[in-house]
């Protein structure tokens, strides 16, 4: 029985020290029994194979131990649909507050590729440590429940009188036909624009004899329409499809993304947005009026970026939010 | 197909293991009002149709005595110690209650089927 001695060992390293001797002794003595039945059947001993088998059926030592161990969890049942709820709901706003800081300093100082990706790397680790020291509060609020409430129901107190009103069905509302309109009227003039500038410029439209759009725009005007064109259809096919209209929101975010990004592109690519003509090169008094154009638009687009970045991430995470809520954990009741 | 088979096969066994887990509690405590110990609850238990494997059951022991639902004691018989399990007077109380639970719950099964 050098197998079974050498099984209990195994199973007693895993038992907590005041239950293990006696735990021990009673899996010895079933097992035994068990043997001698076998044995008492087959009518001769064990060979060390069967022996083998018959320990390996009865389970691995540290499993066999563990069923012996009080249930334990970190968070338990009570206390975890609040965790998940509050895990689930401070991520977005994690990614929010973050994003809000990030582009802050966007403004202050100058935008460089590695400064983004070190925007976007970074965020991981902010989402670890949130979740991180949400999990310790919640274990710490678990032991605090599981130790001074004795009624569970004290946690989920609540009535339906207090939930909130019944939400308005999305639809085709007055409302989006008039973004679809408007949107339609902002795409219009932006194509309008090269041809007739005084629709961006107004009388000083006359300054483009001595300045004109710097060669970047040739890129930058096109995909700038390209994406809000699509953002125009995904809109017009949302007033007739309702399954459109479910995913027009994270469409809408995503062209949203898209602009976001190609402001950022410009501020990487450049920071001339206006050069001299020929005409305006040989008048000195346009030298300086073009450097103090280009830095201003530099610091309007910086905005600009700011605001495409950090509307991106509201959005993004009122979608998300929406899509929690509508996905609440299920608490099972016994 | 074989996976979708395979995730049936594998939600019956959890579904079978959920209904099977109070059952067995009500199995064992009601084999309890005769003395036993671990190995012999076990082939009894067996005998009437109720398999059950070690690792579940002797850790079963255990916690429902710690709850108060069982008593032991090491006896000596046939030269060896063996730990023998009864049920205690709270046990047997929440035994009946449970039967009565049990008789209750099957009741409206069988009306629900029957009405199926």
């Amino acid at each position: 029985m050098e197998l079974l001695d050498r099984y209990l060992q195994a199973v007693k390293k895993y038992l907590p020290k005041n239950r293990r001797d006696d735990i021990a002794a009673e899996l010895r003595s079933n097992i035994l029994e068990q043997v001698e039945d076998k044995e008492a059947e087959l009518g001769r001993p064990l060979t060390i194979e069967e022996e083998e088998e018959m320990l390996r059926k009865h389970g691995h030592p540290m499993l066999v131990a563990t069923r012996y161990m009080p249930q334990q969890q970190l968070i338990g049942s009570t206390v975890f649909p609040y965790y998940w709820f509050t895990l689930k709901a401070a991520l977005p706003m994690a990614l929010l507050a973050y994003t809000v800081v990030m582009s802050l300093t966007f403004i202050s100082q100058p935008v460089t590729l590695g400064r983004v990706v070190a925007m976007l790397f970074n965020f991981p680790q902010i989402a670890l440590y949130t979740a991180f020291w949400i999990t310790i509060v919640f274990i710490i609020m678990d032991f605090a429940q599981a130790k001074y409430v004795k009624d569970s129901h004290t946690l989920y107190a609540w009535s339906p009188r207090n939930l909130p009103p019944v939400e308005d069905k999305e639809g085709v509302g007055t409302k989006s036909v008039f973004e679809v309109i408007a949107s339609g009227l902002g795409i219009l003039w932006l194509l309008a624009v090269p041809s007739l500038p005084f629709l961006l410029l107004g009388p000083a439209d006359n300054f483009l004899r001595y300045m004109q759009p710097a060669p970047v725009w040739h890129t930058f005007y096109w995909a700038f329409v390209a994406i809000l064109a699509s953002q125009w259809m995904i809109e017009i096919v949302g007033l007739f499809s309702a399954s459109w209209r479910r995913v027009r929101p994270l469409l809408g975010v995503t062209a949203q993304g898209l602009v976001a990004i190609l402001f950022c592109l410009l501020l990487l690519r450049t920071n001339e947005y206006v050069i001299l003509t020929d005409a305006g090169r040989e008048l000195q008094k346009y030298q300086s009026v073009v450097v103090q154009i280009n830095a201003g638009l530099t610091a309007a687009f910086k905005v600009a970026a700011v605001v495409l970045v950090l509307g991106f991430f509201v959005r993004l995470s009122a979608i998300l939010w929406k899509r929690m809520q509508s996905n609440p954990v299920m608490v099972e009741k016994h | 197909m074989t996976n979708s088979n395979g995730n049936a096969a594998e939600l019956f066994e959890n579904l079978r293991l959920e209904l099977r887990r109070g059952c067995l509690i009500v199995a064992v405590l009601a084999q309890l009002r005769v003395e036993r110990y671990g190995y012999t609850l076990r082939k009894a238990l067996a005998d009437d149709g109720l398999v059950i494997d070690e690792g579940t059951l002797y850790p079963l022991l255990r916690r429902l005595e710690t709850q108060g639902l069982l008593v032991s004691e090491w006896r000596e018989e046939e030269k060896r110690n063996k730990r023998f399990y009864r049920l205690s007077p709270v046990g047997e109380e929440i035994l009946q209650q449970l039967l009565k639970e049990w008789e209750s719950i099957n009741g409206s099964l069988a009306r629900i089927l029957q009405e199926a």
